[in-house]
Protein backbone atom coordinates (compact mmCIF):
# COMPACT_ATOMS: atom_id res chain seq x y z
CA UNK A 1 0.00 0.00 0.00
CA UNK A 2 3.21 2.15 0.91
CA UNK A 3 4.96 1.16 -2.12
CA UNK A 4 1.68 2.12 -4.17
CA UNK A 5 1.49 5.58 -2.65
CA UNK A 6 4.97 6.63 -3.77
CA UNK A 7 4.43 5.05 -7.42
CA UNK A 8 1.32 7.68 -7.50
CA UNK A 9 3.49 10.46 -6.33
CA UNK A 10 6.07 9.95 -8.45
CA UNK A 11 3.88 9.84 -11.13
CA UNK A 12 1.80 12.44 -10.51
CA UNK A 13 5.43 14.58 -10.46
CA UNK A 14 6.20 13.30 -13.83
CA UNK A 15 2.86 13.85 -14.99
CA UNK A 16 3.40 17.65 -13.76
CA UNK A 17 7.00 17.82 -14.67
CA UNK A 18 6.11 17.13 -18.18
CA UNK A 19 3.21 19.48 -18.40
CA UNK A 20 4.57 22.48 -16.64
CA UNK A 21 8.03 22.05 -18.85
CA UNK A 22 10.18 22.42 -15.77
CA UNK A 23 13.77 21.31 -15.83
CA UNK A 24 16.10 22.00 -13.35
CA UNK A 25 18.79 21.87 -16.64
CA UNK A 26 16.97 25.05 -17.90
CA UNK A 27 16.98 26.71 -14.55
CA UNK A 28 20.75 26.85 -14.13
CA UNK A 29 21.16 28.04 -17.45
CA UNK A 30 18.63 30.50 -16.69
CA UNK A 31 20.24 31.81 -13.72
CA UNK A 32 24.50 31.18 -14.83
CA UNK A 33 22.97 33.40 -18.26
CA UNK A 34 20.69 36.07 -15.83
CA UNK A 35 17.67 35.00 -17.49
CA UNK A 36 14.21 34.99 -16.07
CA UNK A 37 13.10 32.13 -17.25
CA UNK A 38 10.15 29.69 -16.58
CA UNK A 39 12.13 26.70 -14.93
CA UNK A 40 14.07 29.50 -12.49
CA UNK A 41 11.05 31.19 -11.39
CA UNK A 42 9.51 27.34 -10.92
CA UNK A 43 12.52 26.15 -8.98
CA UNK A 44 12.30 29.59 -7.09
CA UNK A 45 8.46 29.52 -6.09
CA UNK A 46 8.84 25.66 -5.14
CA UNK A 47 11.95 26.49 -3.04
CA UNK A 48 10.50 29.48 -0.82
CA UNK A 49 7.60 27.30 -0.20
CA UNK A 50 9.27 24.22 1.06
CA UNK A 51 11.62 26.46 2.62
CA UNK A 52 8.74 27.53 4.52
CA UNK A 53 6.63 24.43 5.16
CA UNK A 54 9.13 21.84 5.49
CA UNK A 55 10.92 23.40 8.06
CA UNK A 56 7.53 24.36 9.91
CA UNK A 57 6.05 20.81 9.78
CA UNK A 58 9.49 19.88 11.23
CA UNK A 59 9.27 22.02 14.00
CA UNK A 60 5.79 20.74 15.31
CA UNK A 61 7.30 17.38 14.77
CA UNK A 62 5.61 15.92 12.26
CA UNK A 63 8.51 14.94 10.36
CA UNK A 64 12.05 14.90 11.42
CA UNK A 65 14.84 15.82 9.31
CA UNK A 66 18.21 14.01 9.06
CA UNK A 67 20.95 16.41 7.64
CA UNK A 68 23.29 15.03 5.82
CA UNK A 69 27.01 15.06 7.10
CA UNK A 70 29.42 18.12 5.62
CA UNK A 71 31.79 16.96 3.34
CA UNK A 72 32.81 19.91 1.36
CA UNK A 73 35.04 18.72 -1.39
CA UNK A 74 33.03 15.32 -2.13
CA UNK A 75 29.82 17.75 -2.29
CA UNK A 76 31.81 20.72 -4.41
CA UNK A 77 33.26 17.99 -6.69
CA UNK A 78 30.03 16.22 -7.33
CA UNK A 79 28.38 19.11 -7.63
CA UNK A 80 30.79 20.42 -10.47
CA UNK A 81 30.68 16.81 -12.37
CA UNK A 82 26.67 16.95 -11.93
CA UNK A 83 26.74 20.09 -13.23
CA UNK A 84 28.81 19.86 -16.11
CA UNK A 85 26.73 15.58 -16.95
CA UNK A 86 23.60 18.20 -17.08
CA UNK A 87 24.71 20.15 -19.80
CA UNK A 88 26.32 17.41 -21.66
CA UNK A 89 23.02 15.22 -21.12
CA UNK A 90 20.90 18.23 -21.43
CA UNK A 91 18.85 17.14 -18.53
CA UNK B 1 33.44 -2.94 -10.33
CA UNK B 2 35.06 -0.24 -9.20
CA UNK B 3 38.91 0.15 -8.91
CA UNK B 4 40.24 0.36 -5.91
CA UNK B 5 42.61 3.97 -6.58
CA UNK B 6 39.09 5.21 -7.62
CA UNK B 7 37.19 4.28 -4.24
CA UNK B 8 40.30 5.60 -2.29
CA UNK B 9 40.02 9.12 -4.13
CA UNK B 10 35.81 8.79 -3.44
CA UNK B 11 36.44 8.07 0.12
CA UNK B 12 39.47 10.44 1.05
CA UNK B 13 37.20 13.64 -1.32
CA UNK B 14 34.15 12.31 1.28
CA UNK B 15 35.61 13.02 4.42
CA UNK B 16 33.54 15.04 6.89
CA UNK B 17 34.83 18.03 8.32
CA UNK B 18 34.27 19.35 11.75
CA UNK B 19 31.35 21.69 10.70
CA UNK B 20 27.61 21.64 10.92
CA UNK B 21 25.71 19.95 8.98
CA UNK B 22 22.89 22.58 8.89
CA UNK B 23 23.49 26.00 7.55
CA UNK B 24 21.87 28.44 10.26
CA UNK B 25 23.83 26.23 12.87
CA UNK B 26 27.53 26.49 10.74
CA UNK B 27 26.36 30.95 11.27
CA UNK B 28 25.20 30.55 15.11
CA UNK B 29 21.91 31.75 14.19
CA UNK B 30 18.24 30.22 14.19
CA UNK B 31 16.84 28.22 11.09
CA UNK B 32 13.83 30.91 10.72
CA UNK B 33 16.01 33.99 10.18
CA UNK B 34 17.91 32.04 7.59
CA UNK B 35 14.38 31.17 6.62
CA UNK B 36 13.15 35.01 6.16
CA UNK B 37 16.42 36.07 4.49
CA UNK B 38 16.11 33.65 2.02
CA UNK B 39 12.54 34.05 1.16
CA UNK B 40 12.86 37.51 1.07
CA UNK B 41 15.35 37.22 -1.03
CA UNK B 42 13.94 35.27 -3.24
CA UNK B 43 10.67 37.22 -3.69
CA UNK B 44 12.23 40.39 -4.25
CA UNK B 45 14.22 38.43 -7.50
CA UNK B 46 10.84 37.31 -8.87
CA UNK B 47 9.19 40.61 -8.07
CA UNK B 48 12.82 41.79 -10.55
CA UNK B 49 11.95 39.00 -12.49
CA UNK B 50 8.23 40.02 -12.91
CA UNK B 51 9.12 43.80 -13.93
CA UNK B 52 11.91 42.88 -15.93
CA UNK B 53 10.68 40.21 -18.22
CA UNK B 54 6.35 39.46 -17.85
CA UNK B 55 5.86 35.93 -18.17
CA UNK B 56 2.48 33.78 -18.43
CA UNK B 57 1.73 33.03 -14.53
CA UNK B 58 2.03 29.60 -15.06
CA UNK B 59 4.74 29.15 -13.49
CA UNK B 60 3.26 30.51 -9.49
CA UNK B 61 0.85 27.33 -9.54
CA UNK B 62 3.52 24.91 -11.02
CA UNK B 63 6.16 26.07 -8.36
CA UNK B 64 3.05 25.62 -5.65
CA UNK B 65 2.33 22.14 -6.76
CA UNK B 66 5.96 21.07 -7.18
CA UNK B 67 6.47 22.25 -3.26
CA UNK B 68 3.42 20.11 -2.56
CA UNK B 69 4.98 17.24 -3.71
CA UNK B 70 7.56 17.98 -2.04
CA UNK B 71 6.08 17.95 1.55
CA UNK B 72 3.98 14.84 0.50
CA UNK B 73 6.88 13.09 -0.28
CA UNK B 74 8.10 14.50 3.59
CA UNK B 75 4.91 13.19 4.84
CA UNK B 76 4.21 10.38 3.16
CA UNK B 77 7.42 8.77 3.09
CA UNK B 78 8.27 9.28 6.60
CA UNK B 79 5.82 6.16 7.65
CA UNK B 80 7.96 4.00 5.12
CA UNK B 81 11.03 5.15 6.31
CA UNK B 82 11.93 7.54 3.52
CA UNK B 83 13.27 10.36 5.66
CA UNK B 84 13.94 12.93 2.91
CA UNK B 85 12.13 14.90 0.47
CA UNK B 86 12.01 14.60 -3.51
CA UNK B 87 15.06 12.60 -4.73
CA UNK B 88 16.18 11.24 -7.45
CA UNK B 89 19.44 9.99 -7.49
CA UNK B 90 19.54 7.77 -4.24
CA UNK B 91 15.95 5.88 -4.99
CA UNK B 92 17.76 5.63 -8.79
CA UNK B 93 21.09 3.49 -6.99
CA UNK B 94 18.39 1.55 -5.20
CA UNK B 95 15.84 0.89 -8.25
CA UNK B 96 19.24 -0.18 -10.39
CA UNK B 97 20.75 -2.68 -7.97
CA UNK B 98 17.14 -4.12 -7.54
CA UNK B 99 17.10 -4.53 -11.43
CA UNK B 100 20.67 -5.91 -11.64
CA UNK B 101 20.20 -7.76 -8.66
CA UNK B 102 22.94 -7.01 -6.44
CA UNK B 103 21.27 -7.83 -3.03
CA UNK B 104 21.27 -4.17 -1.64
CA UNK B 105 17.80 -4.53 0.73
CA UNK B 106 14.36 -3.88 -0.09
CA UNK B 107 13.76 -2.20 -2.68
CA UNK B 108 12.70 1.86 -0.71
CA UNK B 109 9.89 4.23 -0.53
CA UNK B 110 12.12 6.69 -2.86
CA UNK B 111 12.91 4.14 -5.51
CA UNK B 112 8.82 3.10 -6.02
CA UNK B 113 8.57 6.83 -6.00
CA UNK B 114 11.00 7.40 -9.30
CA UNK B 115 10.20 4.40 -10.95
CA UNK B 116 6.71 6.06 -11.51
CA UNK B 117 8.02 9.76 -12.84
CA UNK B 118 8.51 7.67 -16.31
CA UNK B 119 5.10 6.61 -15.91
CA UNK B 120 3.63 10.39 -14.95
CA UNK B 121 5.61 11.77 -18.26
CA UNK B 122 4.26 9.17 -20.81
CA UNK B 123 0.65 9.60 -19.32
CA UNK B 124 0.91 13.50 -19.71
CA UNK B 125 2.55 13.11 -23.46
CA UNK B 126 -0.17 10.49 -24.23
CA UNK B 127 -3.68 12.48 -23.29
CA UNK B 128 -1.79 15.65 -25.62
CA UNK B 129 -1.42 13.09 -28.45
CA UNK B 130 0.40 9.85 -29.81
CA UNK B 131 3.98 9.01 -28.02
CA UNK B 132 6.79 7.45 -30.10
CA UNK B 133 9.95 6.28 -29.03
CA UNK B 134 12.79 8.67 -30.96
CA UNK B 135 16.31 8.15 -31.73
CA UNK B 136 19.24 10.61 -31.46
CA UNK B 137 22.10 10.73 -34.00
CA UNK B 138 24.94 8.98 -32.71
CA UNK B 139 27.23 11.80 -31.49
CA UNK B 140 24.29 13.29 -30.10
CA UNK B 141 23.77 9.84 -27.96
CA UNK B 142 27.05 9.84 -26.77
CA UNK B 143 27.22 12.91 -25.52
CA UNK B 144 24.57 12.48 -23.45
CA UNK B 145 25.45 9.26 -22.47
CA UNK B 146 28.70 10.65 -20.90
CA UNK B 147 26.77 13.59 -19.69
CA UNK B 148 24.37 11.09 -17.74
CA UNK B 149 27.61 9.01 -16.54
CA UNK B 150 29.49 12.21 -15.39
CA UNK B 151 25.69 13.09 -13.61
CA UNK B 152 25.66 9.40 -12.03
CA UNK B 153 29.32 9.75 -10.94
CA UNK B 154 28.74 13.77 -9.53
CA UNK B 155 25.29 13.07 -7.49
CA UNK B 156 26.63 10.24 -5.98
CA UNK B 157 29.58 11.88 -5.00
CA UNK B 158 27.42 15.29 -3.84
CA UNK B 159 24.97 13.07 -2.23
CA UNK B 160 22.10 14.23 -4.27
CA UNK B 161 21.10 15.24 -7.45
CA UNK B 162 19.82 18.73 -8.89
CA UNK B 163 16.21 17.96 -6.80
CA UNK B 164 17.92 16.31 -4.05
CA UNK B 165 20.30 19.23 -3.29
CA UNK B 166 19.47 22.48 -4.71
CA UNK B 167 15.67 22.03 -4.16
CA UNK B 168 15.25 19.47 -0.91
CA UNK B 169 18.25 19.66 0.35
CA UNK B 170 17.98 23.08 0.27
CA UNK B 171 14.94 23.77 1.64
CA UNK B 172 15.82 22.23 4.55
CA UNK B 173 19.01 24.21 5.17
CA UNK B 174 21.46 21.59 4.92
CA UNK B 175 25.21 23.22 4.53
CA UNK B 176 26.44 20.44 1.93
CA UNK B 177 23.35 20.69 -0.68
CA UNK B 178 24.66 24.41 -0.55
CA UNK B 179 27.75 23.59 -1.58
CA UNK B 180 26.96 20.88 -4.00
CA UNK B 181 23.93 23.51 -5.27
CA UNK B 182 27.33 26.38 -5.88
CA UNK B 183 28.97 23.57 -7.44
CA UNK B 184 26.53 22.67 -9.76
CA UNK B 185 26.11 26.16 -10.82
CA UNK B 186 29.58 26.77 -11.61
CA UNK B 187 29.91 23.30 -13.65
CA UNK B 188 26.56 24.55 -15.68
CA UNK B 189 28.94 27.62 -16.50
CA UNK B 190 31.63 26.11 -16.90
CA UNK B 191 30.44 23.70 -19.65
CA UNK B 192 27.90 26.14 -21.34
CA UNK B 193 31.62 28.32 -21.90
CA UNK B 194 32.97 25.79 -23.39
CA UNK B 195 29.92 24.91 -25.55
CA UNK B 196 30.14 28.65 -26.37
CA UNK B 197 33.47 28.94 -27.54
CA UNK B 198 33.25 25.28 -29.21
CA UNK B 199 30.70 26.94 -31.67
CA UNK B 200 32.42 29.76 -32.46
CA UNK B 201 35.14 28.35 -33.30
CA UNK B 202 33.33 25.86 -35.75
CA UNK B 203 31.71 28.68 -36.69
CA UNK B 204 34.63 30.55 -37.87
CA UNK B 205 35.96 27.95 -39.37
CA UNK B 206 33.03 27.76 -41.65
CA UNK B 207 33.50 31.33 -42.47
CA UNK B 208 36.95 30.26 -43.59
CA UNK B 209 36.48 27.72 -45.65
CA UNK B 210 33.33 29.57 -47.36
CA UNK B 211 36.32 31.99 -48.12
Amino acid sequence: MRGFSAFALGMTLGFVLTRTDFCMHSAFRDAVARRAGPSLRIWLVALTVQLVVVNAIAAFGVISIPLPITAPAAALVGGVAFGIGMVLAKG
Amino acid sequence: MVTSEATAFASWLAVPVALSPSIPEALGTSTWLVVAVMCATIFGLLLAFRRREPLDRGWIPAGMILAALGVATWVGGAGAGWHWGLSVTGPARSLLAAVIAVDTGPLDWGALMVAGIPAGAWLAARTRGPVTWRTVPAPTFVRRAFGGTLMGIGGTLAAGCNIGNALTGLSVLALSSAIATVGMAAGVAAAVLIEHVGRARSRMRLAEERR
